[in-house]
């Protein structure tokens, strides 16, 4: 334990700004939002009715909400499936010393920078079904031009496609420094104890590096649920038919489209449940692999 | 495995360049069937025109509030990890709990409310409702937390004989060994703040304090056929500033960030 | 060193002096915000008219803002004045005509007659103490000159309150007509006869079709609610019960109607032979594109994109013809609703923005500046002065494409299924018939027969509707008998 400094007033001086902001903006609004999901509330406060866990019961009873749900689901787990199992292939081979791996890995990572919302722009201006350029080609060579936008299933395909595509360099370079912290040591002891490659794999690498395995899928979820609304409201505003239209977008649909604010409110808070299941779960887990060097 | 990434390659960065080329295309060309892949001649044209329609202001004003919520949020976090790892007191489990908890609180999750108050607080289209919900991060403060529980413990106990203040302490020592966490710090900060889209959304009316995200969205007017040139072209400026900042500081961000384990 | 530093010193006193002289001396004008929905390259035009504006009154300083589509630009504006403060409400925000009952729930809007009353009896009243400057005087003289019955009677009586007061002023306002690429038409031998029906639809569709050129359809709109409730007034329908929710609160959707079941089955028909494209929810824009880049020959939208269509057309190298919206009998025309949006006030943006953000709505209705906006965007002229002005000038001859909305709206007959319907949960509503379309459509495709499908998709958007109707009644503390 490195030794401390004295004193009990500065530390309280040094952590005020972080706890100000922290209280104001962060607790006190979720505090509210779990008061206000109890009212039934017209624009913004013009009537508010108290209803308990009247907004609860009619989402758990609505299907437009428990289907987006479904496709809030659907979304994650393919957007994690092909972003991790991608972003695991693509360190691997990353990992390899190869010419112009420095190269490859900037190529690879940069949407990183990238913004939902342009993602979400340049994803549609390239499959746009009439006058874009994958349907033309898709329409030259087999004549068929699928309808990426106005076919729900289709749709849904698109946009888990460009969240995934913008991930990738994220679980790429976690991935990455995970393989690089694999000591060589352990697989050859695998090699020498007659593992084959595959073997090698699972076994040896898949295990060591799978706290970054769940980290990524904690923040690989929130980053699918929360961030990816520029590139919805953009590329579908939640259709066709609802196809798309995840929990946030949903929420933000009926908060701020229609005003039913107390509905709103509880959508809220029904995703702050999910959070904090989230990352309690996060947090039982690292206990057991995370040490400190 | 070349031929593996080389696609993968394609996959990823090809996109980037498609739009860069769609910024080119002038209006006649952008409209004909079948697409065009060859350059067009609208470059110049189609920039100024998305400049002119608000983008320039905008990207001035993304620019601001990203530095400016960058240096805010890194200066807290290294104060608050400051705090938690070399002072003493009572109740510090408890206020780093109450930090932690945090990360369960993504904006969409208290979205309403924080519009109420943004709304009560007579903060409606103002920078600062854009920049002080975002001054404070459980990340940042873990990040700084976690490097500096990782500095060998002789060096501190060195600048502790030597009579230095905490605060000197932070200035001399932790921060001059603390670059690569800064340096990623900043790269995901900026990101962060820059892709803004939902809060901006909601709380600003008026172009001369709108985002950039926002002012993508607003190049589509809903009821004329989309101008892909200057959405393209609008698209590509939205992209410079946090890929030139990703790519310069690229080997912090690697470092600083991804090797140390997690949050 | 130090008479440099001295110079400098000296210099920066001037200068700040200067500017304290020079901010003193101009009063700032009054800043006014106006939030619109008219994007693209109507833009350009609103910004010059504003700066005219701006230029002939100033102690007044408009600026437009763009926030999207109509639905964008309703959210933006009662989002602004939920966030309190007079520095983001907006002072004049277009409203669109299906957004009326939401808005006048609301309680956040002034009505636009009682704001002129107030402003000329408040500024009559400073000027009889003559403490009234030029430039009052000047507004004063615009407000009094302002007279509602100058609006086209279709138009204005949108937008009533029950006692007859203007609720909003009315600005742009258009009605759904075919576009087709005369081009196009010729080289085949093809003609669009001035008032079609639903069948000639079907039949030039097909003609079209065998030429194999158009494998993708040949006719477009964009999947919109609009031009649903422009049918249902073609064939004389309310769109909703109790006098199309102008005598009372509504509770039922009338798409148990067989003006539904006509209409339906039409466009099934249409997507069936693969006449129809999609071009998707209320994308105006990509259904324009259609037309422009020649994939579909006709497209009907509204009368406010003629001229941009038109030049596009030209700029592309065809010709653009125009007919009235098809129905189904041309015996039975019973007109359009006159859509489009006005012009409203919010109230809690102190009484000098009302009487400034009230002068420059009134400007907009002025003579001038509605044959400029009409001219420059293809929006109806809404006053009756502008449409005389117009066919004097022999607009109408020259531009027949106007002449055909301009005609299908003085054929219009004035009844409560022209008049529009009011409901206000209009929105919800809208989007329930536009996803509900988009069910239709995949059904059909997915091989079910089209009566079949209609009849199951009419019946499932009208349940929705009501329920939406209902719950938006319930949720503002009315108590409507009619809903369960």
């Amino acid at each position: 334990m490195a030794s401390k400094f004295k004193g009990r007033l500065l530390p309280f001086f040094l952590l005020l700004p972080t706890f100000v902001i922290l209280t104001v903006f962060l607790y006190y609004p979720q505090i509210e939002t779990f008061i206000l999901s109890t009212y039934q509330v017209a624009f913004f406060g013009l009537r508010k009715t108290f209803v308990g866990i009247g907004n609860y019961l009619s989402l758990f009873q609505s299907p437009d909400y428990l289907y987006s749900v479904m496709v809030s689901l659907i979304f994650s787990g393919g957007v994690l499936l092909l972003s991790m199992s991608g972003g695991l292939g693509l360190a691997l081979l990353l990992n390899k010393k190869i010419k112009g791996a420095r190269i490859y890995r900037m190529a690879l990572i940069w949407p990183y920078a990238l913004s939902p919302a342009v993602a979400g722009l340049i994803w549609l201006y390239i499959f746009s079904p009439n006058s874009g350029v994958v349907n033309y080609a898709l329409g030259t060579l087999f004549n068929i031009q699928p309808n990426w936008i106005g076919n729900p299933t289709l749709a849904l395909l698109l946009v888990i496609f460009t969240a995934a595509w913008k991930q990738l360099g994220y679980n790429i370079v976690f991935y990455l420094a995970a393989l690089q912290n694999v000591p060589g040591q352990v697989l050859e002891a695998a090699t020498i104890d007659g593992a084959n490659a595959f073997q090698r794999f699972w076994r040896v690498t898949f295990t060591l590096i799978s706290p970054t395995t769940f980290f990524l899928v904690i923040t690989d979820l929130v980053y699918v649920f929360f961030e990816t609304f520029g590139m919805i409201d953009i590329m579908t505003a939640g259709g066709p038919v609802n196809a798309t239209n995840i929990m946030i977008y949903r929420l933000y649909q009926d908060g701020f489209r229609y005003f039913e604010t107390g509905l709103a409110s509880a959508e809220s808070a029904i995703l702050f449940v999910m959070m904090v299941i989230l990352t309690w779960i996060q947090f039982r887990i690292q206990r057991k692999w995370v040490y400190y060097a | 495995m070349h031929l593996t990434l080389l696609l993968s390659t394609v996959v990823v960065a090809a996109p980037l360049i498609y739009a860069f080329l769609g910024s080119t295309q002038t209006r006649a060309e952008a409209y004909t069937y079948p697409p065009r892949i060859a350059p067009g001649s609208g470059l110049v044209q189609n920039f100024q025109h998305a400049w002119q329609l608000g983008l320039g202001r905008m990207m001035l004003n993304s620019t601001w509030i990203s530095l400016v919520v960058t240096v805010g949020k890194t200066a807290l976090a290294l104060l608050a990890a400051l705090a938690l790892v070399y002072f003493e007191f009572p109740w510090k489990g408890a206020v780093f709990f109450f930090i932690l908890v945090t990360l369960m609180m993504p904006v969409p999750v208290r979205i309403v409310p924080l519009f109420n108050l943004a709304a009560s607080l007579k903060l409606g289209n103002t920078y600062w409702a854009l920049i002080l919900p975002f001054l404070a991060s459980a990340t940042g403060t873990f990040l700084f937390r976690q490097h500096f529980m990782s500095i060998p413990h002789s060096l501190v106990d060195a600048a502790r004989i030597d009579g230095a203040g905490p605060l000197r302490f932070l200035m001399k020592i932790l921060i001059p060994m603390s670059w690569n966490t800064i340096g990623a710090l900043a790269v995901i900060e900026f990101v962060y703040m820059w892709n803004q889209y939902l809060w901006p959304l909601l709380i600003i009316s008026s172009p001369d304090k709108q985002v950039i995200q926002i002012g993508l969205k607003l190049l589509r007017s809903p009821e004329e056929a989309i101008q892909w040139g200057m959405v393209m072209a609008g698209s590509v400026m939205a992209i410079m500033p946090p890929l030139l900042l990703f790519l310069l500081l690229q080997e912090q961000f690697m470092h600083g960030f991804a090797l140390s384990e997690e949050k | 060193m130090s008479k440099r530093w001295l110079v400098g010193v000296v210099a920066l006193a001037v200068l700040l002096s200067w500017s304290v002289v020079m901010m003193a001396g101009q009063a700032k004008p009054n800043q006014i915000k106006f939030f619109h929905a008219m994007g693209g390259s109507r833009i350009p035009v609103i910004e010059r008219m504003v700066a005219d504006f701006n230029a002939t009154h100033p102690d007044i300083e408009v600026t437009a803002v763009f926030n999207g589509s109509y639905r964008d630009n309703l959210q933006k504006t009662i989002e602004a004045t939920a966030a309190g403060d007079t520095k983001a409400i907006p002072n004049i925000a277009q409203i669109f005509d299906v957004g009326t009952q939401e808005v006048l729930d609301s309680g956040v809007f002034a009505l636009a007659g009682n704001v002129v009353k107030q402003c000329i009896a408040s500024m009559q009243d400073l000027n009889s103490k003559g403490q009234l400057n030029t430039i009052d005087q000047a507004k004063l003289g615009e407000l009094e000159g302002f007279n509602t019955s100058n609006f086209i009677p279709a138009i204005v009586n949108y937008y009533r309150a029950k006692d007859g007061t203007l609720t909003s002023f009315p600005w742009n306002s258009s009605n759904p007509i075919v576009f087709y690429n005369k081009t196009i038409f010729d080289k085949f031998g093809i003609t669009m006869p001035e008032k079609p029906t639903f069948q000639d639809i079907i039949d030039i569709g097909n003609k079209l079709k065998a030429t194999g050129q158009f494998d993708k359809g040949v006719i477009n709109w964009p999947n919109h609610s609009w031009f649903v409730e422009e049918w249902f007034a073609e064939q004389g329908q309310d769109l909703v019960n109790n006098g199309n929710g102008r005598q009372g609160r509504p509770s039922h959707l009338n798409f148990d109607s067989k003006a539904a079941k006509t209409l339906y089955n039409w466009w099934g028909t249409l997507v069936k032979d693969g006449l129809y494209t999609n071009p998707g929810f209320e994308a105006w824009d990509e259904a324009d594109r259609l037309f422009l880049a020649q994939q579909d020959p006709i497209e009907i939208t509204s009368t406010s994109e003629v001229t941009i269509l038109a030049r596009d057309a030209f700029n592309n190298g065809f010709e653009v013809g125009t007919a009235f919206l098809p129905v189904p009998d041309n015996n039975n025309r019973n007109g359009v609703i006159i859509g489009g949006a006005a012009l409203w006030l919010p109230a809690k943006q102190g009484a000098q923005n009302l009487c400034d953000a009230a002068t420059f709505s009134v400007w907009m209705s002025e003579t001038a500046q509605t044959i400029r906006w009409h001219q420059q965007s293809g929006y109806f002229p809404v006053t009756t002065q502008a449409l005389s002005v117009l066919q004097a000038q022999g607009t109408f001859k020259a531009r027949p494409n106007l002449k055909t909305a301009l005609d299908q709206l003085t054929e219009t007959k004035d009844n409560s299924a022209t008049n529009g319907a009011r409901i206000g949960a209009f929105l919800k509503v809208r989007t329930i018939v536009e996803h509900g379309f988009e069910s239709l459509e995949a059904d059909i495709k997915g091989g079910m027969p089209v009566v079949q499908a209609v009849d199951t998709e009419l019946k499932a958007i009208g349940t929705k509707a009501d329920k939406a109707i209902c719950d938006y009644q319930k949720s503002i503390g009315v108590n409507n008998p009619g809903c369960a």
